[in-house]
């Protein structure tokens, strides 16, 4: 199958839909099939894979109370249409159209079978409603509407007054099942580690820091691994910045703690990192969100993994401690998450994504009922002019 | 009386330009419709073809084949597709009836967007004043249970 792919964000710029977009084109491309993506990169020399197209930089553009890298111009339109036209493509699938980006541009421009995956889980959002009644006309061309999260779904309906069907985000378990902890690490004093943004706020690295000062007061030699970008003034003792790190180094980073925390605060549609630690097989702690108890339930009514109350760091030490003093809960928490992560494979993902796929390339082609368009307006003047 | 008239026409001008646009979209919404309405019926049949064949299960090919007997997407096809997905949720579906099943779904789910998106349209005032619809039949949604097999996982 000939596939479009729309990125809305910069290839150069981590992110989670950047990461979903590169490993469902990898999943597809693996399984044969003919794969191109185009997408923004702000760094013209930045290296990208045979299967990326650019369409130019970005601006920055603030978004659901963090900055948006967004691209939409005449130039990248033209970009956009030519790749359109010369790669024949048997279906398009654009991601987070809702935005002001290279994808809403797509779903201007194309004509033929459109799969749209919704990212974003923003409850209020300004814009979104600002922009409700001028989306819905384009999203009518969509043959079939995908969200990752019950959290993204809901504000699809909410915001645009349409329904998706739920896949959720891909994780290739072998490749953190597999990796090896980083030299040194998790070692006898025991060791945590964070991954994500260190100076976003809501991925909540102040509180884990706070939790991690204190348990340190009683585990001298307790140690914390962070990866992730961004710049983070006076780190206490014991903790290791690794700034952002590649896939291959962030696999090895689950693999080098004895408890992998996700201290999120909120703004979390759906939790990736969950998914990245139960592959790794680290035992979580994670804060007590919707979406992380949605993506920890084993299915039978229990949880591969600890929560704890959110943005209360004596509660997030607490559940902490408790794990590292008990090996064998980790170990339990290690066997169901591997249970919990065997469904969300890119293996198992991309074969839902494929048949979105073959469904919207089946109802996009069928035949007219209603008169033209021109004959019922001419009828209409009819009936209202004597 | 000459200024009056003419934004008497340029009024009319627009209006009519906006009830064609109007009428344009609903066409396309329409033709939508019966697209995907074509995709639901068919793998609606290859789900029902998927589980005539699957292993010796009394209930599941009745309900097979009383999904196959019925033409169109009214109330007794809602009925025998429900049928059917109990039917299904009580055996454990090979791997092509699980395919079948899922794009079944898909499909449902796609038809029912559509519908929606033109149902939005045609119950705007302006579409029921001038019958922009023209003679197309009011969008049905299709309603039915859909079949729980066990999530596709795998072994780690």
């Amino acid at each position: 199958m000939r596939i479009g792919l729309v990125s809305p964000y910069p290839w150069d710029v981590p992110g989670g839909v950047v990461a979903h977009i590169r490993d469902l084109a990898e999943t597809l491309v693996e399984r044969g099939h003919d794969v191109s993506v185009i997408t923004p990169v702000d760094d013209d020399d930045a290296e990208v894979p045979p299967y990326v197209v650019r369409a130019g930089r970005t601006v920055p553009v603030p978004f659901n109370g963090s900055v948006s890298r967004l691209v939409f111009g005449p130039v990248s339109a033209t970009r956009v249409r030519r790749w359109i036209h010369d790669g024949d493509f048997d279906v398009l699938h654009v991601h987070s159209p809702e935005t002001l980006s290279l994808s809403l541009l797509a779903v201007f421009i194309a004509d033929g079978p459109i799969v749209a995956t919704f990212h974003a889980a923003n409850p209020r959002s300004r814009v979104l409603a600002l922009m409700q009644s001028p989306l819905q006309v384009r999203l009518e061309k969509l043959s079939g509407r995908i969200a990752v999260s019950p959290a993204a779904r809901k504000t699809i309906v909410e915001h645009l007054g349409a329904d998706a069907v739920l896949i959720p985000n891909g994780v290739h378990v072998a490749r953190f099942a597999d990796a090896e902890p980083l030299p040194g690490w998790p070692g006898a004093g025991g060791a945590l580690a964070f991954v994500g943004r260190v100076d976003e706020p809501r991925k909540g690295l102040e509180v884990l820091l706070d939790a991690f000062t204190r348990l340190r007061a009683h585990r001298p030699d307790l140690r914390l691994l962070v990866a992730g970008p961004g710049e983070h003034d006076g780190l206490p003792d014991g903790v290791t910045a690794l700034g952002l790190v590649s896939e291959a180094d962030k696999a090895r980073v689950y693999k080098s703690a004895d408890v992998f925390v996700a201290p999120n605060t909120g703004g979390e549609s759906f939790g990736i990192v969950l998914l990245e630690a139960m592959a790794a097989g680290t035992a979580i702690v994670a804060s007590d969100l919707d979406a992380f108890r949605r993506v920890l339930d084993d299915g039978d009514g229990g949880l591969a993994g600890e929560l704890a109350a959110v943005g209360d760091p004596v509660a997030l030490a607490n559940a902490c401690s408790a794990l590292l003093d008990a090996p064998p809960r980790r170990a339990a928490l290690r066997d169901a998450g591997r249970r919990v992560v065997g469904q969300y494979d890119w293996s198992v993902v991309a074969t839902e994504v494929m048949h979105v796929y073959e469904t919207a390339i089946a109802g996009h082609h069928g035949g007219r009922v209603v008169e033209q368009p021109e004959q019922v307006v001419a009828e209409a003047v009819r009936q209202i002019l004597p | 009386m000459d200024v009056v008239w003419a934004l008497v026409a340029a009024a009319l001008a627009v209006h009519a330009g906006y009830a064609l646009w109007i009428a344009r979209r609903l066409d396309r919404l329409h033709q939508r419709v019966d697209a995907a309405a074509a995709a639901l019926d068919e793998q609606l049949r290859v789900r029902a073809g998927a589980a005539a064949g699957a292993r010796p299960a009394a209930a599941l090919q009745r309900a097979a084949a009383g999904a196959l007997a019925i033409d169109g997407l009214g109330r007794e096809r809602e009925q025998a597709e429900s049928t059917l997905s109990r039917a299904i949720s009580t055996v454990n579906p090979d791997e092509a009836l699980v395919t079948a099943n899922a794009r079944a779904g898909y499909a449902r789910a796609f038809y029912n967007d559509t519908v929606r998106d033109a149902l939005v349209v045609r119950r705007r005032r302006i579409v029921r004043l001038f019958r922009l619809a023209g003679s197309a039949r009011l969008p049905a949604f299709f309603e039915m249970d859909e079949a729980t097999p066990a999530r596709r996982t795998i072994d780690v």
